[in-house]
């Protein structure tokens, strides 16, 4: 049976939101940067990932480019603010909304991995399509921002323990040292 | 089942077919690795790309850590996981109740995480889509044997129960 996880309250939410801090500073070069340069018949562009989404709704795949925006551009901006708002009521203490706030908790431990999806979609392209002159796509900086998006703030997730938002005999006693 | 009573009902399947699950994503692992997984036409040129060509390309433009993180999501942990749920049933079966089987279901839900294969079929999906105008795709065995891993992996998770484990 798994053992529960040592209850220590202030350490994670300082960790949680120190790395949800740096997940948001990435987020800015993340969106900034091109993810993506393609080039196909002498034409040359550069997208970045809300450019890239504009193209691909431009060609007629309305329903792709809003999967890509929800992955890409929705869930890390709610993950953020969800984990803002998170961090804000944990640091209240416990009150009466800890049932729909570890809920949100959960969608948010589910959601996160989706977000990975444009970082495959560059790496498989640019893998892909290589044909020298005529056509070719290769993976800009950018890409490497928005995986460290994704990456902080699953860390940041992590670090935050919903039992927090519950308060428990544990969070008013201190405990010495437990890990 | 903790103190006799049903807490929450955890998997959709019995042992057997989720154990079936595990195996079945395990024997895909190589051919999905190995097999062309597309074909890409352009001007009478033809190239076979394999999963991991991708990761190559990253590693070749100098994003080393991006390609090891990409390979590690969308290949290399869903090939550890099920590893790891496989040894999990076989060592129930025989009845070592070790400490490392314990140890090895605690790292499981790390790497279950970030094991994301469905999440690179999509992504292959629509880069499907957004090459169609450039060049000429054909899907090859390697892309269909992958599809049926990422099911697989899902399937033998979300039917697996670690609390049924020593």
């Amino acid at each position: 049976m798994k053992p529960l996880k040592s209850f220590s309250n202030s350490a994670n939410i300082t960790l949680a939101a120190s790395l949800a801090l740096a997940a948001a500073i990435m987020l800015i070069p993340a969106n900034m940067l091109p993810i993506i340069y393609t080039q196909n018949a002498g034409r040359i562009r550069t997208d970045t990932i809300f450019s890239g989404i504009v193209g691909l709704c431009r060609q007629g795949w309305w329903s792709l480019g809003v999967i890509v925006f929800i992955a890409s551009i929705f869930i890390p901006i709610f993950k953020l603010a969800s984990l803002a708002w998170l961090i804000f009521a944990a640091r209240q203490g416990p009150g009466a909304h800890a049932r729909r706030l570890t809920r949100l908790y959960v969608v948010l431990s589910v959601i996160g991995r989706w977000s990975m999806l444009d970082v495959f979609l560059v790496a498989f392209l640019s893998g892909v399509v290589q044909f020298g002159v005529f056509a070719k796509v290769e993976p800009r900086s950018g890409i490497i921002a928005f995986a460290a998006v994704v990456v902080l703030t699953v860390l940041a997730n992590e670090a935050f323990d919903p039992r927090i938002l519950w308060g428990s005999p544990a969070s008013n006693t201190p405990q010495p040292s437990s890990k | 089942m903790r103190c006799d009573s049903v807490l929450a009902k955890k998997g959709w399947f019995g042992r057997d077919a989720t154990f079936a699950f595990a195996v079945t994503g395990l024997l895909l692992v190589l051919p999905s690795f190995l097999l062309p997984f597309i074909t890409v036409r352009k001007l009478g040129s033809i190239q076979v790309s394999f999963l991991f060509t991708g990761v190559r390309t990253l590693w070749a433009d100098g994003m080393h850590g991006l390609a090891v993180w990409v390979l590690l999501c969308g290949g290399l942990a869903p090939m550890l996981l099920l590893m790891t749920l496989v040894g999990l049933f076989v060592s129930d079966w025989r009845g070592w109740k070790s400490v490392h089987a314990q140890r090895l279901a605690q790292a499981v839900r790390v790497v279950a995480y970030w094991s994301i294969p469905e999440v690179q079929v999509l992504a292959v999906l629509i880069a499907l889509a957004k090459m169609g105008h450039v060049v000429q795709v054909v899907l090859g065995p390697g892309f269909w044997c992958y599809a049926a891993l990422a099911m697989m992996t899902m399937l033998a998770w979300r039917g697996f129960d670690l609390d049924c484990l020593p």
